[in-house]
């Protein structure tokens, strides 16, 4: 009940009429650490948490996003931040993923990834999503995600049931990012995650051409 | 009104995580510094990870190859750092943190025979 009504809470923001866009626009450097919440999984959250092996199965690995949180905190890759009167562009270096995000409420939501690759690799551990804004505030919210982890040094998982709130808002020269995690499949309670990012509107993405990390080669070049 | 006692509330009760570099540096290696001495092999300047290939042999000639990663090349760019300086056949000693797969290190420094050190990324160390 308690996860409707936050969900419906949320929502509301999320639809209301679009005020302005915001001073979010231009490129975003992570900056410190962040904040998380307890974790506090049911018991379906321990199975997948459990099944994880990080040396095996994290996404990164395979130059795929784990979840579209792990994105945001990465550190030493520029993110950049567009708006149009339609959709918000949010360019991450890392794994030079785009995700276009149409602007308006639930029925701008597809079925398609909002994130790509420069190859044209859709991501549905990014989930689908759409924004509005509320008053300074921009507000994503995400669903129809991947399996896929929150949270890959700990497989903090995430699940195709889980709706994802993001929440961005600028504060002089801080793009202030609170993430908010609902599924009650998986969490007691939401998961809440934040990070700060500095305005570093000098920074120029780069291409990242990202190379899968194989590590066969070199456990047969030990094992000969 | 209420996202925002909702966030109010999560921010009491949240706690700081350290941010990591894909893959989870912080996961993937412990705190744990260890050296290993021997001949670079192999020099990748690529992302996700940049990383040196070395061969060491141990008394009783036995060869066992280190994965040396350091930080993406996109990163180390900006940082205006280059790995020209590692040449392969050169004969090294890398120091760092020991990685959880067997035979990693997350590169700290390398030292050179004549003794100079190459430090990728002073602000780890």
């Amino acid at each position: 009940m308690f996860f409707k009504t936050l969900v419906g809470t949320i929502s509301l923001g999320v639809f209301a009429t679009a005020v302005a866009q915001t001073d979010i626009s231009g490129t975003w450097m992570l900056n410190g650490p962040g904040t998380e919440s307890e974790i506090l999984l049911t018991v379906e959250g321990k199975r997948l948490q459990n099944d994880y092996e990080l040396l095996e199965d994290d996404p990164s690995l395979y130059c795929t996003p784990a979840s579209s949180s792990r994105i945001w905190a990465n550190p030493g890759a520029p993110i950049k931040i567009e708006q149009t009167a339609q959709s918000i562009l949010i360019s991450y270096e890392l794994f030079d993923l785009r995700r276009e995000i149409p602007l308006g409420d639930e029925s701008a939501l597809t079925d398609q990834p909002s994130t790509r690759n420069l190859n044209g690799t859709f991501f549905p551990e990014m989930g689908s999503s759409f924004a509005n804004y509320e008053g300074k505030r921009l507000i994503i919210e995400s669903r129809n995600h991947a399996y896929g982890y929150i949270r890959t040094s700990r497989g903090v998982p995430q699940a195709p049931s889980t709706v994802a709130i993001e929440v961005l808002e600028v504060e002089g020269d801080t793009l202030h990012v609170t993430h908010t995690y609902i599924d009650e499949s998986i969490f007691e309670k939401p998961l809440v995650l934040e990070y700060f990012l500095r305005r570093a509107d000098e920074v120029e993405l780069n291409v990242y051409d990202c190379t899968e990390a194989n590590y066969n080669w070199f456990d047969e070049l030990n094992a000969n | 009104m209420k996202v925002k006692k909702i966030l109010l509330i999560a921010t009491l009760l949240s706690a700081p995580f350290l941010v990591s570099a894909h893959h989870s540096t912080n996961a993937n290696f412990t705190q744990e510094i260890i050296s290993v001495e021997g001949t670079i092999e192999r020099v990748r300047f690529q992302n996700p990870h940049a990383s040196v290939l070395i061969k060491n042999i141990d008394e009783q000639g036995k060869e066992t190859f280190w994965l040396i990663e350091s930080g993406a090349r996109t990163t180390l760019e900006r940082q205006g750092v280059s790995l020209d300086l590692l040449e392969v056949g050169s004969t090294v000693k890398a120091t760092g943190r020991k990685g959880r797969r067997e035979f990693t290190m997350y590169l700290r420094e390398i030292e050179f025979e004549d003794g100079t050190v190459f430090v990728p990324q002073p602000d780890l160390n």
